[in-house]
């Protein structure tokens, strides 16, 4: 049984069977060094990388894509960043690599969307791909809005200016109070929504150790986060950003807010 | 006419009994004679080789060495043809050239060069599919006119569809449209949802050389403001003059309204589309006119001198960029060519709405912008 067969008389003499392949050599250097028994060649570019899975997606080798994949999440430092994310998508995109796709428009929350931003990457990222993105953002950032709001039920939050009705109860840590009574921070999480709809970025430390001061000087608030800042501030932050982290991860590419029929004639349909 | 075959006869005035070459149309819907029913179908244009071989350099090439028929200059001629998306066919014993336009845009084409009602384009769609059309077929007169009606008599394109027009041109490769659009474009925000599901059918090169042409524009706009600026001064020569102001000089400086004026130059970076003259009169007449020190009378500043010299300085820079020359040409060109290169064009009163053709080639970009369109 595992006598291996001696070479076939058929083959001895002929000249081996070629098949060319548009992939390039290191694409395919890093797609046989997965699929052989050696140590894998993980690429160390987002290009090799995505064209690599596009490889794995081309020849429907769906369990080599899954460890390829593991290999790259794996990988230090990420190829997938906050300073690539509109490249990523881009390439990611056109190679119809939907997972790819979402992980880096999860990404670019994180920076705001124009132009500026996008820069040189506009030429890897074709207008309907951009158009999606535009979508897809546009989405992340009502589903966000929407999950704040229906924490105060819908309440008009209080000016930053407006002193604070109660004292924050810090011995009780009582995130829930922190988060349904509205604050002049639920507006602060709002304003900050629009522009980078990412969890993270909503709930920035900084940004909001930052805005603190700006509430205490414009309305002499006494009573609003005494004593133990640091703590209550991580606390009301992390309450937010775990709220927000679903919700977003909920959105995909096709749930395109305004994708009306007209549009998807437009922007072609859901991939 | 003949249904089964495919195709029918455009009627008159491309019908004449001594036509002597058919020019058929892409498969194109119409409706059916008699009927309500629309059929895709190429349509037959009966004309004269005489007026194509004048109006065209293309169909002279093809039509003129047909005259002398050797096999080898058959075989070219058909070489040539499809390299141009030309077909040959017979109908009768009528030579037929298939092309690859639709029958709109080879009407339009035949209008212009025939002595009958030119049908001009009324959307830039058809517009653009139009120049193609005229500059595949080597129609330099042909382009020429539709392209002043369609941007003078009657401009197709605004600031609303400029963004949409922009793509259009640089998907079919027009280069000169592509910029025209690309300046019309500086009047709305450079923002994705100004430019909402038209993002769809743009390419990412044409996208990016629309931001460089963006970035482009905004720097040499605050370059002419800057040599404007220069240019009046402290405003005491940009007074308006009254018959009597001999008897005085009235040379006081105006620094009120001087500042007024640059506020209202500083917007035009941001946005264009401040750069209007009603905007301006307003800002300028909210601080009133002035006293002369010396003769006592109220004066006035010079507004539409004073605001022409700020659109020759400012759309004369504009005119310097073009989308492929983004690729090429780095900041540092820009800020010393700038110094050099101020254009002194004479802008009649009636043409400030009217963008302009540019100034440099456009080769190079084009070339750049188109090759990337079609990656």
């Amino acid at each position: 049984m595992f006598t291996a067969p001696g070479p076939s008389p058929h083959g001895q003499g002929q000249v081996k069977q070629v098949i060319d392949l548009t992939e390039n050599s290191k694409t395919l250097l890093h797609l046989l060094s997965v699929i052989y028994p050696m140590d894998p060649i993980v690429p160390d570019t987002l290009g090799d990388a995505l064209s690599l899975l596009s490889a794995c997606q081309k020849y429907r080798m769906d369990s080599t894509a899954t460890r390829v994949r593991a290999l790259l999440s794996a990988r230090t430092p990420p190829l997938f960043t906050v300073a690539n994310s509109f490249r990523a998508y881009g390439i990611a995109s056109r190679y119809h690599l939907e997972e790819e796709a979402l992980r880096a428009a999860r990404l670019t929350l994180e920076r705001t969307m124009c132009f500026d931003t996008c820069g040189e990457d506009l030429r890897l990222i074709s207008g309907a791909d951009l158009f999606r993105l535009y979508g897809y953002r546009n989405e992340c950032t009502r589903v966000a809005k929407d999950c704040i709001n229906e924490m105060i039920d819908h309440k008009p939050p209080p000016l930053s200016s407006n002193s604070c009705s109660k004292p924050v109860n810090i011995g009780k840590y009582d995130t829930k109070e922190l988060q349904s009574v509205p604050r002049w921070w639920h507006g602060h999480f709002l304003s900050r929504v629009a522009d980078r709809p990412s969890p993270k970025t909503v709930t920035d430390r900084p940004a909001f150790e930052r805005a603190i001061p700006l509430h205490r000087d414009a309305s002499w608030c006494s009573v609003c986060l005494p004593l133990d800042e640091t703590r209550i501030d991580n606390t009301i932050c992390a309450a937010f950003e775990a709220k927000l982290g679903p919700v977003i991860e909920q959105v995909s590419l096709d749930h395109i807010l305004g994708r009306t029929p007209g549009l998807m004639c437009i922007a072609g349909p859901s991939r | 006419m003949s249904l089964s075959r495919n195709y029918v006869n455009f009627g008159a005035p491309f019908d004449d009994s001594d036509a002597d070459i058919v020019l058929r149309s892409g498969f194109t819907s119409v409706l059916a004679p008699g009927s309500t029913e629309n059929l895709v179908v190429a349509t037959d244009f009966l004309v004269h080789k005489i007026f194509l071989i004048k109006a065209s350099s293309v169909f002279k090439s093809l039509l003129s060495r047909s005259l002398s028929s050797s096999s080898k200059t058959l075989d070219q001629q058909n070489a040539e043809a499809l390299k141009r998306g030309i077909k040959r066919d017979i109908q009768g014993n009528l030579p037929v050239l298939c092309l690859s336009e639709d029958r709109d845009t080879v009407h339009r084409l035949l209008t212009a060069i025939y002595p009958i009602d030119i049908v001009y384009p009324q959307t830039f769609e058809t517009m653009m599919k139009t120049f193609a059309a005229a500059r595949k077929y080597g129609m330099p007169s042909v382009l020429a006119l539709f392209r002043t009606y369609c941007s003078r008599v009657a401009p197709i394109v605004t600031a609303e569809n400029a963004f949409r027009a922009y793509v259009f041109a640089s998907n079919e490769g027009l280069k000169e449209e592509a910029l025209e659009a690309a300046q019309l474009t500086l009047s709305l925000p450079q923002t994705f949802e100004t430019y909402g599901p038209g993002l769809c059918n743009a390419s990412g090169p044409a996208l990016r050389a629309l931001w460089k042409h963006r970035g482009m524009a905004v720097l040499l706009i605050k370059c002419g403001v800057r040599l404007c600026l220069k240019e009046v001064g402290d405003l005491r020569d940009w007074k308006l003059n009254l018959p009597d102001d001999k008897d005085c000089c009235c040379i006081v400086p105006v620094p009120r309204l001087r500042e007024q004026f640059v506020l209202f130059t500083e917007k035009i970076p941001q946005n264009f589309s401040t750069m209007n003259f009603s905007n301006f009169v307003n800002t300028m007449l909210s601080q009133g006119g002035f006293n002369c020190t010396s003769c006592k009378r109220q004066q006035r500043l010079d507004n539409l001198r004073l605001f022409d010299c700020l659109e020759r300085h400012v759309r004369g820079q504009i005119e310097q960029v073009s989308p492929v020359s983004l690729v090429v040409i780095t900041t540092n060109d820009v800020l010393s060519r700038r110094t050099t290169n101020c254009c002194h064009f004479s802008m009649v009163w009636g043409k400030l709405l009217i963008p302009s053709r540019p100034v440099v080639s456009l080769e190079t970009l084009v070339h750049h912008l188109i090759a990337g369109t079609r990656m």
